[in-house]
């Protein structure tokens, strides 16, 4: 017979046969055509949108870590430029303008006159050229506040956070702020604070665009000068100048720290999580598919939850660190269809043939007809986990005025135990218990990382207490080993949903 | 159904590829142009989801030794006492890469080239594999008959 024919033959052969299409398959369709398409979804592309949403957190969590703060600036400016101002100002006598326009003469006094004098200044190198000053003015903008009596200066210095090692002769203060777009609610709010000050201070914009200047009246030849008799008024300043820089500096009635103007923050934080969770099921042995196909035929994952309580504290203006404790319950529903009962019944069909002038023949034929009973098996699976989350968040600087504040967060999950209950089936479909205290059960214990990656939103709803929800993606790096040659990993996606309590405020120092 | 089974490794794996089958079919119904067979299109689409579930459970085209040194020859009286259940049992007992070009080019009627694109293999290798997929099942037939006699 030619290839030809054979092929026509199976084609033929085949062309009508049918096959019984097993029990339930038609509600099985259904049951998957009705699942809503967004996890469908989902569940087929949960891993890229994982590896997408952590490389973005990565990446805006090192420019993060890498990106001076405000503060940061203002420390590192006052560091740089402060042998300068005392070059400008060897006799405490401040007076150089920053523009020609606003330029003022100097006057030369000193402490020992018991003149207390409250000027403004910049610090920058007024006398180099002028590109190199619009280079600077461009970078950075300066303001000091120079406050030459030493009783009522060092009480200030000390309120500001600086040490009094660092006052020399000149007990300066420096407010630096970059002049870029970033910064221009972080201005604007400086200029609406200052604005508040009915009594002395000015705020002038023609200057310095937008900067802090405190001054008083009269001037005396373009300097500020204030009479020793006016000393008491001078406090009043100053109790106002430590209110509106305290805001300044920290956004808040709270003073900065004596790392100067780090926010000194902590916070316990409660949540709880509806968590979804994805399995991934790795062959460890060979020919074993037919075993893993039916095993994940009769596992789905469903709805599982996380809950804990940690810990949260401030390691700059924009940067937390949290760790805590929390329960993980990843549940798996388990359902398999195993033959129960067989029943056979034999059907004798008889035919009598009938034909003139012979006798009737009775013929008969004997069919089996087999009933197959199956049972189905329903069980729910719960993977419980003690987890140890070790999270580094930045917060993104709050807007004026606002309540909210978003935060990114990127860390890892330590998983110290694991506990399992359920049912699975063995190499042999043999259904078989998951659950055991020890290490001995089908799955064994297994101590891991995941990695974790999340956007919260934060509701500030009074100073000390802030609500937040923070959808988050975990990704497991290690695996479940089971017992019939396969390994499997767990990946979690769920918004936590919880509260933060400040239980440690700044300090004054 | 029947479909399913030539292609599937087993059971589970035919019923795991009509329901995904259906699904797609479901999800596609307005694709369907009215410009031919409705059972047709459909048959492509189950198709599809065969060959898309033996691909993410990883489809190798491996040639088997061949062992034989005569040329396999089955008169007509062997085929004709043979069952459709028998032949479709001798079907599935083929290696995955041979069964899937065999029902591809027999059943399904894909040129050598088409089922080069389809299983993004090369055309010759869709026909060495038919070859010996037609040869190994040619034997079968023959062995199937000796235990009969």
């Amino acid at each position: 017979m030619t290839n030809k024919l054979f092929d026509s033959f199976v084609n033929e052969k085949l062309k009508d046969y049918e096959s019984p299409v097993p029990v339930g398959l038609w509600e099985k369709i259904i049951a998957e055509e009705e699942k809503p398409k967004v996890i469908f979804w989902w569940r087929k592309n949960a891993m890229l949108i994982g590896v997408g949403l952590l490389l973005f957190i990565s990446g805006i969590g090192y420019y993060a870590i890498n990106k001076k703060s405000n503060v940061e600036l203002l420390r590192a400016n006052t560091q740089s430029k402060q042998q300068n101002v005392t070059n400008i100002h060897p006799n405490n006598l401040i007076n150089t303008p920053f523009d020609n326009s606003h330029s003022k003469n100097t006057t030369n006094s000193s402490s020992a006159n018991s003149q207390t004098k409250i000027n403004e200044d910049v610090v920058l190198n007024a006398r180099t050229n002028n590109s190199e000053k619009e280079k600077n003015r461009e970078q950075t903008k300066e303001a000091v506040i120079n406050i030459n009596n030493d009783a009522l200066n060092l009480d200030a210095v000390n309120e500001f956070g600086f040490k009094n090692a660092n006052i020399g002769n000149t007990n300066k203060m420096f407010v630096s702020k970059k002049k870029t777009s970033k910064n221009q609610t972080f201005l604007a709010k400086q200029k609406s604070i200052i604005n508040k000050f009915k009594d002395g201070v000015i705020y002038d914009e023609n200057l310095y665009g937008v900067d802090l200047y405190e001054t008083y009246h009269p001037r005396e030849n373009g300097v500020l000068v204030m009479q020793e008799s006016n000393v008491a008024t001078a406090n009043k300043l100053k109790e106002k100048q430590v209110v509106a820089l305290r805001k300044l500096f920290s956004g808040s009635d709270d003073c900065p720290t004596a790392k100067g103007t780090y926010r000194n923050d902590t916070y316990i934080e409660g949540y709880v999580s509806p968590d979804l969770s994805f399995k991934n099921v790795l062959s460890t042995k060979a020919g074993n598919d037919s075993y893993l196909q039916k095993k994940d035929s009769s596992e789905s994952m469903s709805l599982g939850y996380t809950i804990g309580v940690r810990f949260s504290k401030s390691i700059t203006n924009n940067l937390l660190l949290k760790a805590g404790l929390q329960y993980s319950q990843m549940s798996e529903k388990f359902t398999l269809r195993t033959e129960n009962d067989r029943r056979q019944t034999i059907v004798i069909n008889s035919h009598t043939i009938v034909r003139p002038n012979q006798p009737d023949t009775t013929i008969s034929d004997t069919s089996v007809f087999v009933q197959i009973g199956y049972r189905v098996r329903t069980n729910m699976n719960y993977y419980k986990s003690l987890e140890i989350p070790v999270i580094l968040s930045y917060e993104f600087p709050q807007l004026d005025e606002s309540k909210w504040r978003m935060a990114l967060n990127i860390g890892a999950i330590v998983n110290i135990t694991s506990w399992y209950d359920g049912k699975t089936i063995d190499a042999g479909y043999n259904v078989v218990n998951i659950g055991s205290k020890s290490n001995n059960g089908f799955y064994k214990h297994q101590f891991g990382v995941s990695l974790y990656g999340g956007l919260s939103v934060i509701r500030n709803l009074t100073s000390d207490l802030d609500v937040f929800a923070e959808p988050y993606f975990r990704y497991g790096l290690y695996n479940v080993q089971g017992g019939a040659g396969f390994n499997q990993k767990f990946n979690l996606a769920g918004i936590q949903l919880g509260a933060r309590l400040k239980i440690s405020k700044n300090k004054h120092l | 159904m029947t479909l399913c089974l030539r292609y599937a490794n087993n059971q589970m794996e035919a019923e795991d590829m009509m329901q995904e089958g259906f699904i797609a079919i479901f999800k596609n119904i307005e694709q369907y142009k009215n410009n031919g067979a409705f059972g047709g299109w459909m048959r492509k689409v189950i198709v599809n989801a065969a060959l898309n579930i033996l691909r993410k459970n990883k489809m190798h085209f491996v040639d088997i030794e061949d062992t034989s040194s005569y040329q396999t020859s089955v008169d007509a009286y062997s085929y004709s006492n043979m069952g459709e259940e028998d032949l479709m049992k001798l079907i599935n007992a083929l290696p995955k890469g041979y069964r899937v070009v065999f029902n591809l080019s027999i059943f399904e009627g894909y040129s050598h080239e088409e089922i080069g694109k389809m299983l993004d293999i090369q055309p010759a290798t869709s026909r060495s594999q038919l070859v010996k997929a037609r040869k190994m099942l040619q034997q079968q037939i023959v062995e199937l008959e000796k235990i009969a006699v």
